[in-house]
């Protein structure tokens, strides 16, 4: 890729007039210095950073005294500020946190410039949001369907799949010369495995979908340093949970019928039993069953099948999923509810004693 | 004389517009199911005074998202206002049961056990699974859970079903195969 | 052996929490010499600021392109692109096209034969003559 320079007088030129036009960043708390770092890395000439550590060697980091070049400014990234409205983003939440959460942990190693923190906490709260919802929406859940509808939501997949939803695009190389609005990551070989102990270290390269997660998880703790927990909250209920996800087609049950018995034997119902309810074409090339499964009066779930044996496994499944599916009545509270105001009102979610062991 | 008969063409005649006939006379009125008080299509004369809930389920199978009564925990509200409903219906009669119900009678104690792990652990060849359970009066289930045959009549059973499915052709060997893997998408993998 | 689970990932519905804009960028191409390209100058010079700030999701990009007809292209998160020819168009006909451009999705045309699409299923779920009342004639 050809790298294209500023000449030196030009971009004095700028940068003495943007320093002239340029806000400050809307931060005043000191403890978020570390945010800032983008804005001043891209405004100043001088290298700030040498006396804090050691400069590590980066190919892509101009010489100390070269001027960084004008894409690279954040501010003047037309991409980035169209990104900023698109997500509907406070003005609050600057620019520049957004420009380094586009920048992966292997386009800049130096943790002050790239994502890795923000991601870091980006996916701590996502874990405690979706973990939240579900427990409290589906308190029987198994821990296993529990995981994978948090993994449906909350995991790298989906949220790669959000990245791209929002329109980000990703740059071709992590050059200092590429829009700041652009994903900046190292890609791998083609061909390279990136599962198990073969895959490579992070500096070697990383996977578009891993470094498009990690924008969506930085982008997510950005919101919640810049806007607070109640916009975080928002933003998780519109950006994630907002999206369609069929819990019930994650359950599958190995051994259905076994399990529903040892269920009515611990609850203390009456042992279940088949009954047909209706069926059709018995001798016919395509017969059609419907089994319920009764615990004394009651229906607990329906099946239908080919077989008598079919419709009866699968009532046993529904009514399994039945069980495990409750979900109470009167929407409970979310234990994050708390971190927005702790002097509310807090109905406490059901705790179930947990899935059936066989 | 050949003049056409009067009553004759009064009963061809049809005093009705088409429009009529062919739309407002198949417009269907609501199901009486649907009429709030409403008895065998007979809607009522004036709308209830009090709120009121029409309990019509759906000609659907059963959603998993809707629990069981027995499954809602004592403290749902759902529950009385299901259990309210439940009573006011007559007990229908339940419809028959796919396998003849059994009553579970453990009647077997550690020495009929041990017993039985003794004949099959003697003779694997005589005392099979159905000569156990016929003997004591228990299930070939029950039989092959507490006395395990030998490694050596496994590896012998084993081999004599080898051989039987070495002998299938390939439809049979796909069909069974097939069977398999439908029947291992029932428990929920199959996604229906 | 218990439940175990099925992977999933979950599906998109852009509106129903947030909605995003699915232009994305609008880059306006014109000629400094041609006459066709006289109303896009124009437009350029008195309307564009305007759309961009009205439109501050959509990035916007105005180059020359010389010796051609002056066109608008828009880019879509689906990763197609529609473009317009506004040759000899004035500017109040280019401000339409740019609207049609950004309120547009970026998906092939297609007929709808059907009002109504949805991932949701029916609330009264899908008809079984073996299921509910048995309806007696």
């Amino acid at each position: 890729m050809k790298r294209i320079r500023c000449s030196s007088s030009l971009c004095d030129q700028f940068l003495s007039s943007s320093r002239q036009i340029v806000p400050r960043p809307r931060i005043t708390v000191t403890a978020k210095g570390p945010l800032l770092t983008s804005h001043t890395r891209a405004l100043s000439t001088t290298p700030v950073r040498s006396q804090y550590y050691e400069k590590p060697i980066n190919p892509y980091e101009p010489a100390p005294g070269e001027p960084l070049p004008r894409a690279r400014n954040p501010l003047n990234s037309a991409k980035l500020a169209a990104l900023h409205a698109r997500l509907s983003l406070h003005p609050s939440y600057p620019i520049q946190t957004l420009a380094r959460a586009l920048i992966d942990q292997s386009a800049d190693p130096i943790r002050f410039y790239n994502n890795s923190s923000l991601a870091y906490l980006g996916n701590s709260l996502l874990g405690y949001y979706g973990a939240e919802h579900f427990m409290c929406t589906y308190p029987r859940l198994p821990t296993l369907v529990l995981k994978s509808a948090m993994a449906a939501f909350v995991g790298p997949r989906p949220l790669a799949a959000i990245g791209r939803e929002w329109g980000v695009e990703t740059a071709f190389e992590p050059t200092p010369d590429v829009d700041a609005g652009l994903l900046q990551f190292k890609r791998l070989p083609p061909g390279t495995t990136v599962k198990g102990h073969l895959r490579p270290a992070r500096s070697e390269g990383v996977p578009e979908e891993e470094a498009m997660a990690n924008f969506v998880r930085a982008t997510f703790a950005g919101v919640y340093l810049h806007e607070g927990v109640a916009a975080s909250r928002q933003f998780f209920r519109q950006h994630v949970m907002s999206r369609k996800l069929d819990v019930d087609q994650l359950f599958n049950f190995v051994q259905p019928t076994r399990e529903l018995s040892r269920l009515c034997a611990r609850e203390g119902f009456t042992p279940p039993v088949a009954r047909l309810i209706s069926e059709t074409g018995r001798m016919s090339r395509s017969p059609v069953f419907i089994v319920g499964v009764y615990s004394g009066q009651e229906c607990l779930g329906q099946g239908h099948g080919a077989s008598m044996d079919e419709a009866r496994i699968r009532a046993a499944v529904n009514a399994l999923k039945g069980w495990y599916l409750y979900s109470p009545a009167n929407p409970v509270d979310l234990p994050s509810k708390m971190d927005v105001d702790p002097a509310a009102s807090f109905a406490p979610a059901m705790i179930d004693v947990g899935e059936v062991i066989v | 004389m050949n003049c056409p008969d009067i009553s004759s063409r009064e009963s061809i005649t049809r005093g009705e517009a088409t429009s009529r006939r062919l739309t407002k006379k198949l417009r269907l009125g609501p199901h009486p199911s649907m009429i709030v008080g409403g008895h065998g299509g007979v809607a009522p004369t004036a709308s209830p005074a009090i709120n009121h809930i029409i309990h019509n389920p759906p000609s659907a199978a059963p959603s998993v998202f809707a629990t069981p009564n027995l499954f809602l925990p004592k403290e749902d509200p759902r529950r009385d206002a299901l259990l309210a409903i439940g009573d006011s219906k007559a007990r229908a009669k339940l419809p028959p049961p796919v396998k003849r119900p059994y009553e579970k009678n453990y009647h077997l104690g550690e020495a009929e056990i041990a017993e039985m792990r003794t004949l099959r652990a003697e003779n694997p060849n005589k005392w099979t699974r159905g000569k156990l359970a016929e003997e004591f009066g228990t299930s070939r289930f029950f039989a092959g859970m507490v006395a395990e045959t030998t490694a050596a009549r496994k590896e012998e059973m084993q081999g004599r079903l080898a051989t039987i499915k070495s002998r299938w052709g390939k439809i049979r060997t796909n069909a069974r195969f097939e069977r398999t893997r439908r029947r291992a998408g029932w428990g929920g993998a199959d996604g229906q | 052996m218990p439940v175990t689970a099925l992977r999933a990932v979950s599906k998109a519905q852009n509106g129903v929490g947030a909605f995003v804009l699915q232009c994305k960028r609008l880059d306006f191409h014109y000629c400094d010499w041609a006459g066709a390209s006289r109303g896009m100058k124009s437009f350029i010079a008195h309307k564009l600021a305007d759309f961009a700030k009205a439109n501050p999701q959509i990035e916007i990009t105005v180059s020359p392109r010389p010796n051609q007809h002056p066109i608008i292209r828009g880019s879509y998160i689906n990763g197609r692109e529609k473009v317009i020819c506004v040759r000899k168009l004035d500017h109040l006909q280019i401000l339409q096209k740019a609207e049609l451009l950004r309120n547009s999705s970026g998906q092939k045309l297609k007929k709808f034969s059907k009002p109504v699409k949805s991932m949701n299923e029916g609330v009264r779920g899908i008809f079984s003559p073996y299921h509910g009342e048995k309806h007696v004639i």
